[in-house]
């Protein structure tokens, strides 16, 4: 069955975000180029966006730089062949020769003539002016229904109302504002269904690609979520012993764990930013909270807890490092089997080094370094603030967006499902033999399974 | 097992296998010629599958995941036998020595279907109330669990391990573990019980049984009661059952000897028993879990699953292609590129002018500094805020009645300087002549903020070059930014516009 394919133009002035939309549709960074100088598109590129059953095509337009040029051009070529305006475009296309200085602006209405429907991109910033007129009169005599969209509306300069308002005295009201720099998937679907309300014959088809939309986003989002789960997992159950005699041991074991631990949480990181489309170097990177290949915030700074909001409730083990709970062995079974609920017992430790070798010459002279409950919490917390800032980056994007605030509610209460993973060190890939994976088991699957969903959720 | 696992669901295994096996290799001729295999299909899952069946890794993965299967199938023959041996050697001991040693009609049944029957109703129980339990402890879930420790032990390699996980996850994962721990559950105890019914079909062929009941406090009529009800199912499966007389002469009774038995109600009552009451639910139960273990088998794969979802943007973009129409055979342009002009301006400001000057705003909004701007001179002529081209050329018309010198056009830096700026700076100079105007950028602190520090200094270079093109001179163009007019953007604009002394 042979399919029709929706051809949608996106036209508009020089500079408006026409490119822009593009990436932030067709999801590709690279698609076309942009830059503030004019005539930066200076041809028409289409991309085919996938789909089974029916076809749908955007093309990127050369920038409409002198519509009022053009407008009086048209309206000459109107006068000397009585026709209608319609047909007097139809005739300046058809000819190259009465094109004049306007080529650029041909291709971007011939393109237009073939579409169903055009997206008419406007810089929110800018106010309304006369070319802008002009440069609907000449989109409204191509005969083709045209959704203005108001691009960079999350910006302060940006006046959306207004531009409603003229818009509406052209008789658009049907608009659409969305910012290809902070992606929003509701504005993206609202635009999907507005096509799809302008080109009838084509709802179903524009409606599918929508859902289909939708769902990878979701998908998108619950992956990233397992990542950050099997992060979690993993960083709650690790651990390292050391021998408590050895005085030096507690600071080499803890120091070690915090080692590894800032390691994996990179490589979640790097998994987290591929999963979502970004390059190693990619200029967006700059914006996220993680600044050159490692966090702004070490996580196991002493005052990065407080500077997040965060309390450090447990008793952190003293003269060790920040961030890790101690633990103690008792013949083969550790104490810390309690430890499953979340109960630290550092104090513990301090009563065995207060009495010596002693009491520990009674315990099985084992110590046991955990990551502690804030910690976990704060580790959660900012792995969450960064899958929000990851799914709201639109791939247009060039400036900055602001930063997003870690909240200490969501990380604790992510913890606490985590640390059910404590003292079951085989789930960890971290402890044990490099290289090897974590092993597999239903149970720890399960967990994994209830914390991404409490991540994707929250 | 090769019940279960259909053809689609192995090639979802393969990609499941291999999808945690590659960690994300993405390079080399074989990713190539994968990506075009998955290139020609549609569906993200189509192309995965087809992806990971083009990887060269694919055959050795293949193979494990047969060996894995092959010994799935060796551990449940090998239960299954236990099972049978169980059943066989419960049934051999309930029924006794033989040579007409009495058998107890109800121990014999309770030792062969007692158990069953309580875990049958339990499991019916955990179905109807908890069906979202994982299957934790279960028959079913101990054969997979012995099932993976084999295989641990055998291959400790990353495929085999992945294979392992990847067949475990197909099939013991919600919702299709329920159902596959249950299928093996009813198969083994279906084993039991044939092996049970077999041994007792052989002691009903090879020894004389006679059944008996015995009761110290229950009277005859309720266990014939009892009996009778138990005969029900048997009988509707065509199964004799002894009547009343018959139960009543079985009882046996402290000193008495019993009479003659007929044994086919009888052996039909245990017989049909163990069919009706052990089999046959077995065998329902097993059927209806079967055919809900390969609706949750034949789940598609996992999108959310990480180990996929990085490969999906390459795999199954959401644009498939992209090509460039009419391209742009002109390379010389229509414009003057602004590399060929020095970017920058004039240093030094124009000489103060002799004439009037008339002062206009090229498509910018009101000023934060209003308008006409202050400081202007007395001789200022006000030409307002122009929009469209014949605005700009009555402006300049007036301009030239009304004898002005200079013509100083206001625009704002957020526009690109394209060609409708073009045409429009060339309308004003042929208007009031070309070295008579001036260009005043304004909005200079609005463009940083839009664009970075590089793009700022290339547009205004952009627009200088506009000028120049238009015919301007270098020193009629500055920059003045009305909306953060300082004292020293004051000045310069009185000089200009030849305010006299204002200082």
């Amino acid at each position: 069955m042979a399919t029709e394919t929706l051809h949608i133009a996106v036209v508009g002035h020089t500079n408006a975000g026409k490119t822009s939309l593009m990436r932030t549709l067709t999801r590709r960074r690279d698609f076309g180029e942009i830059s503030s100088r004019p005539a930066t598109t200076r041809h028409v590129e289409a991309a085919e966006l996938e789909m089974p059953g029916a076809a749908i095509r955007l093309y990127d337009t050369p920038g409409l730089e002198d519509s009022t040029g053009l407008l009086a051009h048209l309206d000459a070529l109107a006068r000397e062949h009585a026709g209608d305006r319609a047909d007097a475009i139809d005739r300046f296309l058809s000819d190259p020769d009465a094109h004049g200085p306007f080529g650029q602006e041909a291709k971007a209405l011939a393109q237009l003539r073939r579409s169903g429907v055009a997206l008419y991109v406007v810089d929110a910033r800018d106010p309304i002016r006369a070319r802008h007129r002009d440069e609907l009169e000449i989109l409204g005599r191509t005969a083709v229904p045209i959704l203005p969209v108001l691009n960079f509306v999350a910006d302060a300069e940006a006046d959306e109302a207004a531009w409603r308002a003229q818009l509406a005295r052209v008789n658009m009201h049907a608009v659409i504002a969305f910012d290809t720099v902070v992606y929003d998937e509701a504005g993206e679907t609202a635009l999907y269904a507005k096509i799809a309300t302008l080109t009838d014959r084509f709802a179903p088809a524009v409606d599918r690609l929508a859902r289909e939309i939708t769902e990878r986003r979701r998908e998108l989002r619950r992956a990233s979520a397992r990542v950050i789960a099997e992060l979690l997992v993993e960083a709650a159950a690790a651990e390292r012993r050391y021998r408590l005699d050895d005085p030096a041991a507690e600071r080499e074991a803890a120091e070690a764990l915090q080692e590894v631990i800032r390691d994996r949480e990179g490589r979640a990181v790097e998994e987290l930013l591929a999963l979502n489309g970004f390059a190693p170097g990619d200029a967006r990177l700059a914006d996220l909270p993680v600044a050159h290949g490692g966090w702004q915030d070490d996580l196991f700074d002493a005052d990065a807890l407080a500077r997040y909001g965060l309390s450090a409730g447990t008793a952190a083990a003293t003269g060790a490092a920040a961030g890790v709970a101690v633990d103690l062995a008792l013949g083969g079974i550790t104490l810390g089997a309690a430890a499953a609920t979340g109960a630290g017992i550092g104090f513990l430790l301090e009563t065995a080094r207060r009495h010596g070798g002693r009491l520990a010459g009674r315990l099985s002279g084992e110590g046991i370094v955990r990551l502690d409950d804030a910690t976990l919490g704060l580790l959660a917390a900012r792995q969450r603030m960064l899958l929000d800032a990851l799914m709201r980056r639109g791939h247009g994007a060039v400036a900055p967006i602001d930063d997003l605030a870690v909240d200490p509610e969501t990380g604790q209460a992510l913890a606490r499902i985590a640390r059910r993973a404590r003292g079951t060190p085989r789930w960890s890939a971290l402890n044990g033999a490099a290289g090897r994976p974590p092993a597999a088991s239903m149970r720890r699957e399960a967990l994994v399974e209830e914390l991404a969903r409490a991540v994707a959720g929250a | 097992m090769g019940l279960i696992i259909a053809a689609a669901a192995q090639d979802r295994l393969l990609a499941e296998t291999l999808a945690h096996c590659l960690s994300g290799a993405g390079v080399g001729a074989g990713h190539r010629r994968a990506l075009a295999a998955a290139e020609v299909q549609r569906g993200v899952e189509d192309k995965l599958i087809a992806y990971h069946r083009a990887m060269p890794e694919a055959a050795p993965a293949q193979r494990s995941l047969t060996r894995q299967l092959r010994l799935l199938r060796v551990v449940v023959a090998a239960l299954m036998l236990v099972a049978l041996l169980a059943g066989a050697a419960t049934a051999a001991t309930a029924l006794g020595p033989g040579g007409g040693a009495p058998a107890n009609i109800f121990h014999l049944l309770a030792s062969l279907l007692g158990l069953h029957l309580l875990l049958l109703l339990l499991w019916l129980a955990v179905i109807a109330f908890a069906p979202e339990q994982p299957a934790g402890r279960s028959l079913g879930a101990g054969a997979i669990w012995l099932w993976r420790r084999l295989s641990r032990m055998a291959a400790k390699e990353e495929l085999p391990t992945a294979a392992a996980g990847a067949l475990t996850h197909r099939l013991m994962a919600p919702p299709a573990g329920r159902w596959t721990a249950s299928v093996l559950t009813h198969g083994l105890w279906l084993g039991y019980l044939g092996g049970a019914l077999a041994m007792t079909l052989v002691g009903l062929s090879t020894e004389h049984i006679v059944f008996i009941w015995e009761t110290t406090i229950l009277g005859a009529e309720e266990f014939a009661a009892a009996i009778g009800a138990l005969g029900v199912v048997p009988a509707a499966l065509g199964f004799p059952a002894p009547d009343a007389a018959e139960i009543a002469a079985a009882r046996l009774q402290g000193g008495t000897t019993l009479q003659a038995q007929d044994p086919r109600p009888w052996s039909g009552l245990l017989v049909g028993c163990l069919v009706g009451y052990g089999l046959l639910p077995r065998t329902l139960a097993l059927l209806a879990c079967l055919g809900l273990a390969r609706r949750a088998l034949a789940r598609p794969l996992d999108l959310a699953d990480p180990a996929f979802a990085r490969m999906i943007p390459a795999l199954a973009p959401v644009m498939r292609r992209s090509e460039i129409l009419d391209r742009d055979t002109d390379t010389a342009g229509d414009r003057p590129l602004a590399s060929a002009h020095p970017a920058g301006m004039a240093s030094s400001d124009p000489p103060p002018p002799t004439g009037p000057v008339a002062v206009l705003g090229w498509e910018i909004a009101m000023p934060a500094c209003g308008w006409p701007p202050p400081g202007g001179g007395a001789d200022v002529i006000d030409l307002g805020l122009c929009e469209s081209r014949e605005d700009l050329a009555t402006a300049a018309g007036r301009a030239r009645r009304a004898g002005a010198e200079r013509l100083l056009a206001v625009a704002d830096l957020t526009v690109t300087p394209d060609r409708g700026v073009q045409a429009g700076l060339a309308e004003m100079a042929a208007a009031a002549g070309a070295d008579r105007l001036f260009l005043a950028l304004t909005r200079e602190g609005a463009l940083r903020r839009r664009l970075s520090e590089d793009e700022s200094r290339e547009r205004i270079a952009d627009w200088v070059a506009a000028a120049h093109a238009a015919g301007l001179r270098l020193e009629h163009v500055l920059a003045v930014d009305l909306d953060a007019l300082g004292p020293h953007e004051r000045r310069r604009f009185a000089r200009i516009t030849g305010a006299s002394g204002g200082h």
